[in-house]
This record gives C-alpha cells, sequence and structure tokens, in this order.
C-alpha cells in the first residue's frame, strides 16, 4: 500500500533537504560583490553582441522536433530488448514492422526536405 | 511485481489479436501506401493515386468492420488494452464511411482551390486511425494514443491552406486550446490511475464502486477527464474554438472534423464513462448535465446571429452535442444505442450540409455566406433540395433521419429522469427551426440578378456524396427500427461488463 | 417467393424514380418502355405467386419500436391481395400501355412526368391491398390520395384542374383521418397492428369499440371509394387525362373502400349497424349516381356518375356479406369501366379533346373500331347477358335477394330499380354520342382518325374480357362460381340459391334494363319522345338533377364559407395579437444572441478564460454533487 512508497518518500525529502541546505549556505555564505562584468551573462570574459531574446530559425524547432519524434520512438526498443527471449520470433518480426514504420516515416521527411537546412 | 510477469504470447494469439483491429490495420497500411507513394510516383500522379489508395483503405475497413459485425465475432486484444466489440466495429464502421464522403469531396476541393492533394488525404487517414483507436480502446492509454492521433492530424488539416490567414489561425487557436484540453484529460488519466491502480477499462469498471464517490482522486480525474472530453465534442463552455477553427480551417477539414471528432470524442466518453466509471454516474452526470444545457442553450442563441454558414453549423454542431449529450446521461442500452444512432445519422445530415458549401468554392475562396446560397434551387436543383433536407434534417423534421434521433435521444432522456433537459432540448430546438430555416429561405430565393460570387467548378464529387448523404439522410428515417437495431447491438459490450 | 413478394412493390418503385429522377427530360422511347414495362413486371411477379398458390405474411424487417408498439413491414400475400393485385397490374399495365399513345402530344418532360405519377400510383395502390398490417395500409391509403391528388391536376395549368385536384385530395384527407383514427382504435382496443394477429383478437359479438372502429373505417372507404356524402371530388376528378381516369377513377382507387371492408370482414362480420351501413350507404348512392347520370352531356362525367354508382353496388353487396360478389362486381368493373373510359378517350383524343355528347354523332359510321369496343362496354354496364357485367351485377342482386330480410329486400329493390335508370342512360350515352348522324358542332370536319394500334390493343384485350370474363363466374344462370371459390379461403363461404323466386328476378332485371337501353333509342334517334318535351314538363327535377341535387352548393354553405369566414377572423387576429408577439419574442431572442456573441471575441486569451470559468463551475458542481 501507500507505506510501501516510505522509503521514497524519505528518500525524496533528503534529496530536498540536501539541495536546499547547499543552495542556502552558499547564498548566505558566500561574498558578494556586483559589478558589471560579474553581472554579464557570460562570466569568462565574452562581451555579449545581441539581446538574448533573438529570433531564431524556425528550422531548428523543425530539427528539434524530428529528433524528439525519433528519440522517444527508439525507447520503445528498451522494453522490447528485454523480453525478446520471450517473445521469439514474433517480436522479431513485430520490431520490424514498427521500424518499417519508422522508415517510411523518415523516408517521407527526407524527400519532402524536412531535414535540408536551406 | 515487474519482474514476475511472465509473457506467454503466441503466434495464434498474435493473429488473433491483429484481426480484432483489421479495420484500423487496413487504414494504417492504406496510411503508409499512401506516404510512399506520394514520395515515388511523378508529381501529376500523387493526387489521384493516393485519394484512390485512401478509398481502398477505407472502403476494406468498412468490409472487415461489416464483416466481423455480422458473424459476431469481437472481443478483447492485446491484454485488454483494445477491444474489437460491436462497440468498436460500429465506430470503426461509421468512420470510414465518413473517411471515403470526406476523402472524394476533399479530392475536388483542393483542385479547385489549387492545392496539393495527396498529403492532405494522408491526414485524413490518420485522423481515422486514430479515431478508430478510440473507438476500440480498451484502455486509457490507448484513449489516449487514439486522441492524440487524431488531434495532432487535425491541427495539421486545419493549417493546411498554408498561404491563408484564416487557416493558419484556426491551426494555431486549435492547436493551443486543444493542447491545453489534452493536458486536462491526461491529467484526469493519471489521477484515475493513481487512484485504481490500473488503465484497463475493465478493470476500472470493477475497482471503482459506488462506494469510491469520496475518493478525491477519482473526483477530480473524472472532473479533468470530463472537461477535456466536453472541449473535444466542443460542447459549451468549453466550445469557443469551434467556429473560429471550423471557419478557418478548409471546407473538407471542417465537414470531417465536425463529424467525425464529435462522434469519436462521444465514443470515448461512453467507453470511459458510461462502462469504465459507471459507479460514478452521479458524479460526472452533474458535469456533463451542466455542459448539455449551456451547450443547447448558448449553440442554439449563437447560430442565430451568425452571417457564415460554417459558423452557423459550427454553433449548431455545439447544440447537437448538447442533444447528444442527453442520450449519454440517459446511459443504458435504450441511452447508448440513441446516441450511436444520432451520431450515425447526424454524420450524414451535418456531412451533407458542409458537401454543399464545400461546392461553392472556388479558387478565390469559400462561399460560406447566406447569400451564396441564393437561388442554389435553380442554379443546381440536386444540391437545393438537399440541402433542404439535411436542413430540416438538422432541425428534426419528420420523416428525416434527424426527427427519430432526437425522439430516440429524448424518449431515453425522459425514463431515466432528466425531464428537465428534455424540455429544455426540445425548446431549443424550436429556436433552430429559425436558422435552418434561414438557410431554406436563401436556397429557395430567386436566383439573384447580380452575377453570383462563385460559379461552380468541376464538382461531381462532392455532388455524388451530397446524393449519398442525402439518401442516408432520408432513408435512414423509415429504417430507422433497423439501424436503432444495430445501435442496440453496438450498446451492448458496454453494459455486459457490469 | 419472399423476394417476388417484394419485387411486386419494387418494380412499380424502381420506375418511378428512374422516370421522376433520371429521365426527367430523356428519351421518350425509355418513357415508354419503363412507364408501362415495370407494371407489366409486377403483373408477371404476381403471376408467378399465383402460380405457386403462395399464401403466406412475409415480415422483412421492423420498422417501427416504440415500447410495446411495433410495426413490422409485412406483406401479406393471400388470395384476396392476390386478387386485387392482378386488377391493379393486369387493368393497370392495359391501361398504362395505352396512355403511351394517349400523350404522345405531351411535352418531354410532361410525358416522363405522367408515367412516373402513374407508376407510383400503381406502387402506392399496391402496397395498400399487399400491406400486412393497419400502419402500412394507411402508408398506401395516403399515397393513393397524393398521387391521385398529382394526376388529377396534371395539367396544372388549368385552373378547374387545380381546383378538382384539391377538392379530391380534401375529400380523401376527410377519409384518411377516419382511417387513421379507425386503426388507431383497434389498436388502443386490441394492442395489435397485423392483420393475421388483429383478426383472431376481434370479438365476435358487436359491441361499440367494434361499431365505432368499423365506422371510422367506413369514412375512408367511403371518401376514397366516392360514396354519399364524401363523393363530390369524383366528377370533379374527370380534369385529369383520361387514362387517369380509367386507372384511378374505374378500376382501382375508387375500389380501395370495396377491398377495405372486404379486408377487415372480420371485423364488419361482427358489427351489426356498421355493417347495414356499408350496405345502405351503397343502395343510395348507387340510385343517386345513376339518376344525375341521366341529364350530364359531358361523357365522362356520366361515365364518372356511372362509376360512383357501379361502387355503390359493390358496397352493398359486402354490406350485405356478398364479399365475393361484391369483389366479382369489382374485377368486372374494372374491364368495362377502364373499357369505356378508354374507348370514350379514344374519341376524346380523334375530336381534339371535345367532351361534350352534344357535339358527337356519326361516330359508328367514322370510328367503327372505337364504336365497336364502346358498345361492348355499354352493353356490360346496362347488364345485357353475356357481358361480364350482367353476371357480376345479377350476383350481387341475387345475394340481396336471397338475403331474405328486410335490408335484403330493401337494397335489392334499390338496386333493381338504379338497373334500370342504369340501362336508360347508357342507351343515352350510346345512341346520342355515337349512333346518330354526325352533329354540325363537332369539331373535327370530315373523316376521324381512329386511334393508333398501341391504344387500341389494350381497348380489344378488355372487350374481350368483358364479353367472356362473365364466364368466370355463372351463378346466374346456375353455373360454376370460379370467384367465390378463389376467394373462399380469405373471405368464407358465400350463400346457396334457395328458390326459383330469385331467378325470376334476374330475368325482370335483365328484361327491364334492355328495355330501358332499347327505349333510349327512341328519345335520341327516332325521336317518338321529345327530351325537350320531358324538360319541359319536368323542369323542376332536371334542374335538380344537373345540379347534381345541390350538393357542391351545400358543401359551400355549410362548410366552405363559414370556414372562409373563420380562416379571415382569425388570419386578422393572429397578425394583430399573436404575429405581433411572435416577432417580439424573436426579436429579444434575436438580441440576446447578439449579446451573447460579444463573448465570441477572437482572441485566445478570452477563450481559455471561458474555459478555465466552465472548469470552475463544472469542479463546484462536481464537489457539490459529492458532497450531498
Amino acid at each position: 500500500m501507500l507505506s510501501d512508497y516510505a522509503p521514497l518518500a524519505i528518500y525524496a525529502v533528503i534529496v530536498l533537504a540536501v539541495v536546499g541546505l547547499m543552495l542556502t549556505l552558499s547564498f548566505v555564505l558566500a561574498p558578494v560583490k556586483r559589478y558589471r562584468s560579474k553581472l554579464l551573462p557570460y562570466e569568462s570574459g565574452i562581451v555579449p553582441t545581441d539581446p538574448a531574446r533573438k529570433r531564431m530559425s524556425v528550422r531548428f524547432y523543425l530539427t528539434a522536433m524530428l529528433f524528439i519524434i525519433f528519440d522517444v520512438e527508439a525507447v520503445f526498443f528498451y522494453p522490447w530488448a528485454v523480453i525478446l527471449h520471450q517473445l521469439r520470433w514474433y517480436g522479431v518480426i513485430e520490431m520490424f514492422v514498427f521500424m518499417l514504420i519508422l522508415l517510411v516515416a523518415l523516408a517521407h521527411i527526407w524527400r519532402k526536405g524536412g531535414l535540408e537546412w536551406e | 511485481m515487474i519482474a514476475a510477469a511472465q509473457v506467454t504470447y503466441t503466434a495464434a494469439q498474435a493473429w488473433s489479436d491483429l484481426a480484432q483491429i483489421g479495420p484500423i490495420v487496413a487504414v494504417t497500411v492504406a496510411l503508409l501506401v499512401a506516404v510512399v507513394v506520394d514520395l515515388l510516383l511523378p508529381r501529376g500522379l500523387r493526387g489521384p493515386v493516393v485519394t484512390v489508395i485512401a478509398i481502398v483503405g477505407l472502403v476494406s475497413a468498412l468490409a472487415i468492420a461489416a464483416y466481423r459485425l455480422v458473424n459476431g465475432y469481437g472481443g478483447p486484444a492485446y491484454f485488454r488494452f483494445v477491444s474489437g466489440d460491436a462497440f468498436a466495429l460500429f465506430f470503426e464502421m461509421l468512420f470510414a464511411l465518413i473517411g471515403v464522403l470526406a476523402v472524394i469531396v476533399s479530392s475536388s476541393y483542393v483542385r479547385r482551390r489549387g492545392l496539393y492533394e495527396a498529403e492532405l488525404q494522408v491526414l485524413t487517414l490518420a485522423a481515422i486511425v486514430g479515431m478508430m483507436s478510440l473507438a476500440a480502446a480498451g484502455s486509457l492509454v490507448t484513449v489516449f494514443l487514439g486522441l492524440e492521433l487524431l488531434s495532432i492530424a487535425l491541427y495539421v488539416s486545419c493549417g493546411y491552406n498554408r498561404i491563408e490567414l484564416p487557416s493558419q489561425e484556426s491551426a494555431a487557436k486549435y492547436l493551443i486550446i486543444g493542447g491545453f484540453a489534452s493536458a486536462f484529460v491526461l491529467y484526469g488519466m493519471a489521477l484515475i490511475y493513481g487512484a485504481t491502480g490500473t488503465t484497463v477499462l475493465s478493470d476500472i469498471a470493477t475497482r471503482v464502486t459506488s462506494d469510491s464517490a469520496g475518493n478525491p482522486l477519482l473526483l477530480l480525474g473524472v472532473l479533468l477527464m470530463g472537461v477535456g472530453f466536453a472541449f473535444k465534442v466542443s460542447a459549451a463552455p468549453f466550445h469557443m474554438w469551434t467556429p473560429d477553427v471550423y471557419q478557418g480551417a478548409p471546407l473538407p477539414v471542417t465537414a470531417f472534423m465536425s463529424v467525425a471528432t464529435k462522434a469519436a470524442a462521444f465514443a470515448m466518453i461512453l467507453r470511459v464513462f458510461n462502462y469504465g466509471l459507471g459507479h460514478l454516474g452521479p458524479e460526472w452526470q452533474v458535469l456533463l448535465a451542466f455542459t448539455a444545457a449551456a451547450s443547447m442553450v448558448v449553440g442554439n442563441l449563437m447560430a442565430i446571429v451568425q452571417a457564415s454558414l460554417k459558423r452557423m453549423l459550427a454553433y449548431s454542431g455545439v447544440a447537437h452535442a448538447g442533444y447528444i449529450l442527453v442520450g449519454v446521461l440517459a446511459g443504458g442500452r435504450a441511452g447508448v444505442a440513441a446516441v450511436l444512432f444520432y451520431l450515425f445519422g447526424y454524420v450524414f445530415m451535418n456531412f451533407g450540409a458542409f458537401a454543399v458549401v464545400s461546392t461553392l468554392s472556388g479558387p478565390a475562396g469559400d462561399g460560406d455566406l447566406y447569400e451564396d446560397l441564393n437561388g442554389l434551387a435553380y442554379r443546381n436543383p440536386t444540391l437545393g433540395v438537399l440541402m433542404s433536407v439535411f436542413m430540416l434534417s438538422l432541425a428534426g423534421f419528420p420523416p428525416m433521419v434527424g426527427f427519430f434521433g432526437k425522439v430516440f435521444l429524448f424518449t431515453a432522456g425522459i425514463s431515466a429522469g432528466w425531464t428537465w433537459l428534455v424540455v429544455l432540448a426540445v425548446l431549443t430546438s424550436v429556436v433552430s427551426v429559425y436558422y435552418y430555416f434561414r438557410v431554406l429561405f436563401h436556397v429557395w430565393s430567386p436566383l439573384p440578378e447580380a452575377p453570383v460570387r462563385f460559379a461552380f467548378g468541376p464538382v461531381r464529387g462532392p455532388v455524388t456524396v451530397v446524393l449519398l448523404a442525402g439518401v442516408f439522410a432520408v432513408a435512414l428515417g423509415p429504417l430507422s427500427g433497423f439501424l436503432l437495431q444495430v445501435g442496440l447491438n453496438g450498446a451492448a459490450p458496454l453494459l455486459s461488463g457490469r | 417467393m419472399q423476394a417476388l413478394a417484394l419485387a411486386i412493390l419494387l418494380f412499380p418503385a424502381a420506375g418511378g424514380i428512374f422516370l421522376g429522377v433520371f429521365n426527367w427530360r430523356g428519351s421518350r422511347l425509355l418513357t415508354a418502355m419503363v412507364g408501362p414495362g415495370v407494371i407489366w413486371a409486377a403483373f408477371v411477379c404476381v403471376l408467378i405467386l399465383l402460380g405457386n398458390n403462395v399464401d403466406q405474411d412475409f415480415t422483412y424487417w421492423t420498422w417501427i419500436r416504440a415500447g410495446s408498439f411495433e410495426v413490422p413491414f409485412d406483406i401479406l400475400i393471400d388470395h384476396l391481395s392476390l386478387f386485387m393485385c392482378l386488377v391493379i397490374t393486369g387493368v393497370g399495365g392495359l391501361i398504362v400501355t395505352y396512355a403511351v399513345g394517349y400523350m404522345e402530344h405531351e411535352t418531354d418532360g410532361s410525358y416522363a412526368r405522367f408515367f412516373c405519377y402513374m407508376d407510383v400510383f400503381v406502387l402506392a395502390m399496391l402496397i395498400l391491398v399487399l400491406a400486412g398490417n393497419t400502419v402500412f395500409l394507411i402508408v398506401g391509403w395516403a399515397g393513393v390520395g397524393l398521387s391521385s391528388y398529382l394526376l388529377i391536376g396534371f395539367y396544372y395549368w388549368r385552373r378547374s384542374a387545380v381546383i378538382a385536384a384539391r377538392k379530391a385530395f380534401v375529400m380523401n384527407v376527410i377519409g384518411d383521418i377516419g382511417m387513421i383514427l379507425g386503426a388507431f382504435v383497434l389498436f388502443v382496443s386490441y394492442h395489435q397492428v397485423v392483420y393475421l394477429k388483429l383478426f383472431p383478437a376481434l370479438p365476435h359479438t358487436p359491441d361499440a369499440t367494434t361499431e365505432l372502429a368499423a365506422f371510422l373505417l367506413l369514412v375512408g372507404g367511403i371518401a376514397k371509394s366516392a360514396q354519399l356524402p364524401l363523393h363530390t371530388w369524383l366528377p370533379d376528378a374527370m380534369e385529369g387525362p383520361t387514362p387517369v381516369s380509367a386507372l384511378i377513377h374505374a378500376a382501382t382507387m375508387v375500389t380501395a373502400g370495396v377491398y377495405l371492408v372486404a379486408r377487415f370482414h372480420p371485423l364488419y362480420d361482427a358489427t351489426i349497424y356498421a355493417h347495414a351501413a356499408v350496405a345502405i350507404i351503397g343502395a343510395v348512392t348507387a340510385l343517386f349516381a345513376a339518376s344525375i347520370a341521366l341529364v350530364q352531356t359531358d361523357i365522362k362525367r356520366v361515365l364518372a356518375y356511372s362509376t360512383m354508382s357501379q361502387i355503390g353496388y359493390m358496397f352493398l353487396a359486402v354490406g350485405i356479406g356478398a364479399y365475393s360478389a361484391g369483389l366479382f362486381h369489382l374485377l368486372s368493373h374494372a374491364f368495362f369501366k377502364a373499357l369505356l373510359f378508354m374507348a370514350a378517350g379514344n374519341v376524346i383524343h380523334a375530336l381534339h379533346d371535345d367532351q361534350d355528347m352534344r357535339h358527337y354523332g356519326g361516330l359508328w359510321h367514322d370510328m367503327r373500331r372505337s364504336s365497336v369496343t364502346f358498345l361492348a362496354g355499354s352493353l356490360s354496364l346496362a347488364g345485357i347477358i353475356p357481358f361480364v357485367g350482367f353476371f357480376s351485377k345479377e350476383n350481387v342482386l341475387g345475394e340481396a335477394f336471397s338475403r331474405g330480410d328486410g335490408l335484403g329486400y330493401a337494397v335489392w329493390f334499390i338496386g333493381f330499380v338504379t338497373a334500370v335508370l342504369t340501362g336508360f342512360y347508357t342507351g343515352r350515352m350510346w345512341w346520342f354520342a355515337f349512333w346518330r348522324p354526325a352533329s354540325e358542332e363537332r369539331p373535327v370536319a370530315g373523316h376521324l382518325h381512329e386511334a393508333p394500334l398501341v391504344m387500341l390493343v389494350p381497348v380489344a384485350v378488355l372487350a374481350v374480357l368483358t364479353t367472356v370474363g362473365g364466364f368466370l363466374q355463372i351463378k346466374a344462370i346456375g353455373g360454376w362460381a370460379l370467384v367465390d371459390d378463389f376467394l373462399k379461403p380469405v373471405l368464407g363461404e358465400e350463400r346457396i340459391r334457395t328458390n326459383g323466386l330469385e331467378y325470376l328476378a334476374t330475368v325482370l332485371t335483365l328484361v327491364l334494363a334492355a328495355l330501358a337501353f332499347a327505349a333510349a333509342y327512341n328519345f335520341w334517334i327516332r325521336g317518338t319522345w321529345s327530351p325537350a318535351g320531358w324538360r319541359a314538363r319536368y323542369g323542376w327535377g332536371a334542374r335538380v338533377l344537373e345540379r347534381k341535387y345541390y350538393f357542391d352548393e351545400l358543401y359551400d354553405w355549410a362548410f366552405v364559407r363559414p370556414l372562409d369566414r373563420l380562416a379571415g377572423f382569425t388570419d386578422r387576429e393572429d397578425r394583430s395579437l399573436i404575429d405581433t408577439g411572435a416577432v417580439d419574442v424573436g426579436a429579444y431572442t434575436e438580441r440576446g444572441a447578439g449579446a451573447l456573441s460579444l463573448t465570441q471575441t477572437g482572441f485566445l486569451r478570452s477563450y481559455v478564460l471561458v474555459f478555465v470559468a466552465g472548469v470552475v463551475i463544472a469542479a463546484v458542481l462536481v464537489l457539490w454533487r459529492a458532497s450531498s
């Protein structure tokens, strides 16, 4: 029942406490000196040239979206791999069907120019 | 617990499971073939070939579903995550039928509007796969999978006319609000899972008893899912997106969305609420009763003041969602059967009306003002007469199917004790006569002196669809007994579990 | 067999749809093939069913189901419905074939329209007789009314045709209401709509419920069969094309009332007053109509009144329980009256649509073939041996006479007088229109064109049937009775003649009717007696007859004008009181909707706001429900 999860809850509390403690301590103990160079985005000393909130090419989003789609679907391989020996040939065929569908999608994106930058 | 699960999954089981989702498989295969064909064929051939593939896939899905329904096959599959029962088969047939109609109308529409044909058909197929999964869902996971599949395909379809601002607006609004609602549904599902420890609907049905009404997790889950479902059927007050999205989207997409999404969403509501959470009836009923009442009032009132046919039909769709919710609330054999009956009839009358409007589209745009219908009965008598049939059916005049649908819904509502809601429904349907007859007025008005805005292009396809829909809208009236029998048959799986 | 029974309906239905939808302005040839073709196809189906001796109630599917109320879609095939189907498709087929020639002058659109209506009419009539339950019967009943309305008003550019069509429709609807109420009473009392379940449930002794139901059904029968007092539409309905008159107003539609009583004979057998009313109405109508026919000058109107009169005989027969005698007369009447109408149609066609007998004459000389067939029909109508009319009319009167009670003798006497009058007006029609020398007012000078073959052949077929058809049932001369035997399974045994007195009555009727037919010769050819002289002596009588006993005036005074005044009053009040109210309500509703539509801003943020507001309301409601 719920009490089975008690260790998990204790663990969560400890994590929160440790993280909170560390952040608070560093905030309290660290010496703070505020001047211009310190407040710049890059502490390494490179001077920013543009404001950070600028428009990005929509292609970034497209690429990111396509990546996520394939990424998420690739996750299905893990549980499949775990029980593959139980599924036997059926599992193998099934996964090939799945990959075929993914391949069709990939081919589609490719041919439609989804992977081209320009 | 997880490690102990010993999977025994034989090839025979695999085949039988695959057969249970036969219609879905057929449409999926058609979808994949269409995507590949779209890549390989020369540009001029793509559109027609993809359309043909889509029709072949949908018709075979229809045939498989009909065959299985007649032979009484059907049962759970894939560890009860999916079910190929009579309820699923009923909706699979319905979606395949709508799909055929939509594909034909779109094919003609995109050609007249100069749009790319193949991808729209692929998106339609994808949406239908989603809808079928929704109807066949045996688990909350499958429900969400189907819901997202259909929604995402429709978001894209709405923005299909990329160069036009309204189409983009439609897609953006639908996407944002749709995502919002999906989040509600997903959160609700998570809570239900949290409360019951399972996502399988039949297990939920046994684990949730009327004693569990006090469980706050369940209550919140019901609330959140109910809101999301109400959004999907475009019931007030979660309907605000409907008119804008319907107006901006390309007409065939609107037509498809207006009937298919609604049917799919009702299938989902029936599966999850009437079946899975049947014992929490009083809790979700109060939520749905509120939305039903609001939908009837808001939908019918707002439809009066619209100048655009698409918007008018959008609001009329809101009102009809309210009527159908009466059947959902009534529940039981009679109520569920009435809902199935109404959805089936509604498909033809509403799709037919949209298909008529779609014939008015030309390269310049969509003719969706009342004035564009002026003299339609004399310009094209077939379309004029059938538009009148659709309007009369939507208004619920006998002997059209709309009349019988309302009768069944309302009798089911009254015998389940929802008298006040039925009274409201009847009163508001009287209001609806006003705006449906306004269409008739324009259709039968004399030919306008000035040249009409939109001349007819090549509209053989849509006219066929309109004729088909018209025949159904009229013929299903006298054949209502038969259809109701089919509906009762489809309702049975939802009730036998309890 | 099940499919075949349905095919009887499907053929005319397909024909009507094809002509109405696809061949509207299409090929004339196709129209001329399909129009009659589908009816002949149905005729063949009927013959096959007959050949296989089918006697069954075919249920196809459940048509309406609401609670315990369940109406199947069923077709009742028994000897009665097959008998009616034979008449409808057989005689109907001949008539529609004839129309191919008669309607040839119409434009293409009208041509297709005509055959579309005809097929729809035959469909409705077949539904009426094949119906296996009262609801389906009402569908056919109303369908017949509708299609006859369309056919009577076929020449819709003629005002008189439109008015006649409307009159027929209104009268028929009055009947329909009676019919529907009757069926309703039966359902409420016995909870059955299917005949085969309803009839066994009926009581055998008279009670108020059965009387009421039988009277209400009779109202329907009277209206459709143009019996007193709902008869006024039939003469006016002659505005329709002549094949229509032949099909609707002679062979089929007007006999629906007779069929109704015969079909519901278990009900009528169980009643006393309603059953007697059938006989009395029939007898009075027979005499009434025959007397009016004496003075009519329009040949189709004479035939129309003679139709009323002959239907009166049929009602008389079924009213005294002689069902198969009534149906035999129905069959015989279908033969000879369709023949008379179509032969008259040939003449009218040749004389450029002139229907006034005063303009006729010389037809025996100019149109020999049509005249010969008309003569056969006339002699049959007058009841001269050996034509079919003699045997069937004698059969009816013989049954009445042999009943041996007051009602029997009374209706026999009225029928006897009517038979003599019938002989006289038929003779008048024959001698005056056909035999005498050509009138100077004849619209076509010189030689007349005999009708084309497509019009002559159906007429000839009917002439042959009229001449030999009587030998189906020769009870009058003590012989066999094939019609009785055929209908026995449904209608039961007929009475057997008892004594020689009945044969004497038969001979008396025959002789007097023949004499009356011959006497007309003296009036209109030899001039021994002058019609003008009689008119001078009995001017008031002629006027009463010419004004048809003032029935139209009476109805106008009693119903039409008061209703007009009432309508005028309600119209004024409606405008000032109700319309204003309705318009106001509408205006407020629209204003409210306008205000509501302000929420539809088009901004996504406001949509989400409404959404969230909805969630809050829903949450409150759910919590309230859960806590209560």
